[in-house]
């Protein structure tokens, strides 16, 4: 535990004392602010669009404007994550240290995944906003941070077994979108099949049906396991890649 | 001690390191997902718990015997789309009996136009959609299937009001989701195959079931939607209430029942009928006076007053209304009723008289809706109401005043296979039955049709019409000027994201002085 604290302390400090993270946090604020603009006019001009759902809720998975920048962002806050080690040099003193393959990789998953929430807490700001519009439903908000929550951890850990499967931090990004978009995809086949086994099969996998209901304040179990054992799985596989590599070494 | 716990560790390293622990865990995955998919549960954490199924429809759902599909046929981008799927899918996770399917008429159009066609459906255009149906939702049992049309998932308040256009935004505010109240009716309607009868007193002046502004034509396809047959019948002339009524409404009649009429009535109910009935204050020659019911109501322990209720508490008067127009509140503990307490609905009263419970009466009537003290029962003549210089004097009825009583007759013989039993619901002012108040009933302080609806319930025993009360759509509705989109525009574009610039660039300069 105190190896993945040291680990966790050392990639926090590693991303928010790099320029990097903080362009991408105001690139992230910058296209969540003009999203949740979009929607506000939308929402303004049409009310009866929105239904049970108002402006908050609309920002978290009532469009494709949401799940962009995730893809997108996931990859780039874990491409560097074993990547970078390799390019640097470090990654074989860190695999012969005496720690733990499963240390040093929550150490990096949880660090990114800090990041992930720091990037996302500023929004809180637009629901202060809100409240002088009118109430917000903060049961219902609540519910859409614990699923985009739940949302990241799922692709994180992805872009962390990416990380340690490439070589590079470009192949790792590339290939950490691959999964994390592909996974985003395959929840789509839910319109394209009509049977009713593969609605079920393809409306499991679905992350914007996902994250609509969390975004009305419904939190469905099947959900939260399903990410948290993406997030395990990817996590078990990302250390059983290390203890290859180690062999290979 | 080692020895042992190094075994089964030793056994999972090799399991582990061995080239199908990838193909494991996948499998482990999979296998923690079907368990999970199969046996789950959906939490609602909204404010106002929009998602959390009544008691009654739990109820409902769970004593479903035969299989059930709830078919939805709203298009995605529909404003009640998810609260169709979701309430749906509610019920679904109370019991294997019900399924539930989706039909999009934009992205599944083939097998909606097959399902529409099968049906029997008729076609319209929806807001997002050339190609719909007027159903929203479809329940089938078996050969048999019952359609839940678009209206009874949730109506908006009127765009204009007291003669103002009311915003968009303000219609969506006060908007009421009845999902779930249609589908819990329709899931009781489908299982039963009897349909009850209330029979709408016709021939004293009352308010007509159907024709103009003022009739009770909303009330009735209410009714029909909810199973519900109703029909005209006329006391005056006839020698008894047709026994196939299962309910008898009498809403504000003008002219007075004859002793023989009130008879009639009272012959009926002893019988085992069911009574509704909405008295308002009656004039004749500017005094207070009789519909010739007093006498039935009695037999039931309740006493119509000479009166008009006038209410002096600002916070249920309404602007520019005289004070016979207010709201009321104070909901009673009875079936009817206590569903409304504690949710902050109000019901809009027009001209009603006061209603006194009698103490001694044979039955003993529980109050449903009250006044506020401050309210008092007016006994003046026509022209102290009229005028508006109401005082209160030692004659007046004092506050709070009971609006509406139900109660149950005594001494009730049935006839055989009837299956009323002598209930009587009595409303003192017949606004309640009017298409104006059933407009109302969707908005989001008024719950007049709600109460309306949960008395037709109690008397015919439909107890999904008394359980399941609306419940406000949408709790985050918003009132935003395109002036207000300017200062969150400046707010989202401009100050959070150079907060973040500020924050990065003070984090890398103390770093780069501590270097």
């Amino acid at each position: 535990m105190r190896v993945t604290w040291a680990i966790y302390k050392r990639e926090l400090a590693a991303h928010f004392y790099t320029p990097l993270a903080y362009v991408i946090l105001v690139v992230f604020l910058l296209w969540n602010g003009g999203t949740f603009l979009l929607l506000l006019q939308q929402f303004a001009a049409n009310p009866e669009i929105s239904g049970t759902r108002g402006p908050m809720q609309l920002l978290f998975g009532g469009s494709i404007l949401y799940f962009l920048p995730i893809l997108l962002f996931c990859p780039a806050l874990t491409m560097r994550a074993f990547a970078e080690e390799r390019r640097s040099g470090t990654f074989e003193s860190l695999m012969t240290a005496p720690v733990r393959d499963i240390e040093v990789v929550l150490g990096k998953y949880f660090s990114a995944l800090t990041v992930y929430v720091v990037l996302w807490a500023p929004t809180i700001l637009y629901a202060m906003v809100l409240r002088k519009f009118g109430p917000i439903d903060w049961g219902a908000l609540g519910a859409s941070y614990f699923g985009t929550f739940l949302l990241g951890a799922a692709l994180i850990s992805l872009g962390v077994l990416a990380s340690a499967m490439a070589r590079s931090q470009v192949t790792a990004f590339v290939l950490a979108f691959a999964l994390t978009s592909g996974l985003f995809l395959a929840g789509l086949g839910k319109y394209v099949f009509e049977s009713e086994a593969q609605q079920a099969f393809f409306s499991y996998l679905n992350q914007w049906e996902h994250m609509e209901e969390f975004a009305v304040g419904v939190v469905d179990s099947r959900r939260v396991f399903f990410y948290v054992s993406i997030a395990a799985v990817a996590l078990f596989q990302t250390t059983r890649v290390l203890q290859l590599r180690k062999g290979v070494q | 001690m080692s020895k042992a716990t190094s075994k089964p560790s030793q056994w999972l390293e090799r399991l582990a390191g061995a080239p199908t622990a990838a193909l494991l865990a996948l499998v482990l995955f999979g296998i923690i997902n079907v368990l999970a998919a199969r046996h789950y549960r959906r939490f609602d954490w909204t404010r106002a718990g929009l998602f959390t199924l009544s008691p009654r429809s739990q109820q409902v759902a769970r004593s479903t015997r035969e299989p059930v599909e709830i078919v939805v046929l709203l298009g995605r981008a529909e404003a009640q789309w998810r609260d169709a799927v979701e309430l749906a899918e509610r019920y679904r996770a109370l019991t294997p009996k019900i399924t539930v399917r989706t039909l999009d008429p934009d992205r599944q159009r083939e097998a909606f136009v097959a399902f529409a066609q099968r049906y029997g459906l008729r076609a319209t255009r929806s807001s997002t959609s050339d190609v719909a149906a007027e159903a929203g939702i479809v329940i089938v049992r078996g050969e048999r299937h019952l359609e839940i049309k678009r209206d009874q998932l949730a109506a908006l308040g009127d765009a204009v009001q007291n003669g103002a256009d009311r915003s968009a935004a303000d219609r969506i505010a006060s908007a009421r989701v009845t999902v779930e109240r249609a589908l819990t009716s329709a899931l009781v309607a489908i299982a039963r195959t009897d349909r009850p009868t209330l029979c709408v007193s016709k021939g004293h002046d009352e308010v007509p079931m159907s024709g103009t502004d003022e009739s009770m034509q909303l009330f009735v396809q209410d009714l029909e939607h909810d199973n519900i047959t109703a029909r005209e019948v006329t006391i005056r002339g006839a020698t008894a209430v047709p026994a196939d009524c299962d309910a008898l409404l009498i809403a504000g009649p003008r002219q007075a029942f004859t002793e023989g009429e009130a008879a009639r009535v009272l012959r009926y109910a002893r019988a085992g009928g069911n009574l509704l009935v909405l008295l308002d204050p009656n004039f004749v020659e500017r005094r207070h006076a009789q519909t010739g019911l007093e006498s039935v109501l009695r037999e039931a322990g309740i006493e119509a007053t000479r009166s008009v209720v006038v209410e002096s508490d600002p916070e249920h008067l309404l602007e520019n209304l005289p004070p016979m127009v207010f709201t009321a509140g104070d909901f009673g503990a009875h079936e009817i009723s206590r569903n409304l307490r504690g949710i902050d609905a109000q019901v809009l009263v027009r001209t009603a008289r006061a209603l006194q419970v009698l103490p001694a009466a044979n039955s003993q009537a529980e109050s449903l809706l009250r006044t506020t003290p401050s309210a008092w029962g007016e006994t003046g003549e026509l022209e102290a109401v009229r005028d508006g210089a109401l005082r209160r004097d030692g004659a007046d009825i004092t506050g709070p005043i009971d609006l509406a009583l139900a109660s149950r007759f005594a001494n009730v013989r049935p006839r055989v296979g009837h299956r009323a039993n002598g209930r009587i619901a009595v409303f003192s002012f017949s606004y309640l039955v009017t298409n104006e108040a059933m407009s109302l009933g969707f908005r989001a302080r008024f719950a007049d049709a709600a109460l309306l609806q949960a008395a037709v319930g109690w008397l015919l025993e439909r107890d999904d019409l008394v359980d399941v009360p609306p419940r406000p759509a949408n709790s985050s509705a918003l009132l935003i000027s395109q002036e207000s989109i300017k200062l969150i525009r400046w707010y989202a574009l401009g100050l959070v994201p150079l907060a973040a610039i500020l924050v990065g660039v003070a984090v890398l300069r103390a770093r780069k002085s501590v270097e």
